[in-house]
């Protein structure tokens, strides 16, 4: 029973939390993917952690899991650069604001669209419907005439291949 | 930045105009702050994004139970403790097989043994002894 009540407290989390936790992690790391990571990692500390919280301040101590997990993502990709910059730059470039300002909303889609569009197809199609228009897995098959398993595992790829898409821009 | 984080500079954070160490550092104080990750959080809400297709989902298929796990457990659980009886029994066997207690032991079983075919073979040799003695009486009375 208490299980359950637990899973229940997590899918509240998800359903309250879910698109302010998406919009940090995606404010902090700028990659679209990556903040979907970062955002079930977050949930799933919070889901196993639950028993530390006390029950005060909901949306502070979830937004600090998330902090917390995105910034050792910035750090240990910042590491990595730096070690790949020593070994391959002459000159190492100055530390100036590597980030954009806050991104909208429709700015984000119109970068998801563009990365869609460079995939082949059947891949562009399908993710452009999956990721941009937000369909299901079960109204692309049915519209595709596809099989529901055929639908998911495109999805997969295209994921996989939008990822470092996204990364180069 | 003293206790907490100014307005303003919280403002420079969220719009990325700030240098990366300085940013580190904000994080890394909005990581262990409540008031702040409460405003910091107040700001973003007004600039969300809507989370990706199937996250939740995602998310929830990671932590739901496996099936059986307690059944599957509990039987192996008495199959080990099975074969550590069966373990135990046949290294006593091996370690006191030879020994005068082990033997003395089979000698008691044996002895009580060979009593019962004594017992045995005495009620078959009374049995025969009545047979012939009835056999007897009865040729006599039709002689």
């Amino acid at each position: 029973m208490e299980k359950i009540n637990e899973r229940e407290l997590l899918e509240y989390w998800i359903d309250t939390y879910g698109n302010l936790i998406f919009s940090i992690c995606f404010q902090m790391t700028k990659d679209y993917f990556e903040a979907e990571d970062l955002t079930q990692e977050t949930f799933l500390s919070a889901y196993r952690n639950h028993e530390s919280f006390d029950g005060k301040y909901e949306k502070a101590w979830l937004t600090k899991i998330a902090t917390n997990k995105c910034l050792d993502y910035r750090k240990s990709r910042q590491a990595k650069i730096s070690i790949v910059e020593e070994q391959t730059l002459l000159h190492t470039p100055s530390k100036e604001a590597s980030l954009e300002a806050m991104m909208e909303e429709s700015e984000v889609l119109e970068q998801l669209d563009r990365c869609c569009s460079q995939l082949k197809p059947p891949y562009n199609e399908v993710a452009r419907q999956y990721f941009c228009e937000e369909k299901t897995v079960e109204e692309i098959a049915l519209a595709q005439n596809k099989n529901k398993k055929t639908v998911q595992t495109q999805i997969y790829r295209a994921k996989a291949m939008l990822k470092s898409l996204w990364k180069k821009g | 930045m003293g206790d907490h984080i100014e307005d303003q500079v919280l403002m420079k954070l969220v719009n990325g105009t700030l240098r990366e160490e300085e940013e580190l550092l904000l994080y890394e104080h909005i990581g262990q702050c409540d008031f702040c990750a409460m405003r910091y959080s107040e700001i973003i809400e007004k600039h969300m994004i809507k989370a990706p297709m199937g996250m939740k989902e995602s998310i929830l298929n990671q932590t739901a139970p496996i099936p059986f796990k307690k059944e599957s457990s509990k039987i192996s659980f008495y199959s080990y403790c099975a074969k550590a009886v069966i373990g135990m029994v046949a290294g006593l066997l091996l370690l006191f097989g030879n020994t005068p207690f082990y033997q003395g032991m089979l000698m008691l079983q044996m002895r009580s043994y060979s009593q019962s075919i004594e017992f045995v073979n005495q009620m078959n040799e009374k049995m025969k002894q009545f047979e012939t003695y009835f056999f007897m009486q009865e040729s006599d009375r039709y002689d």
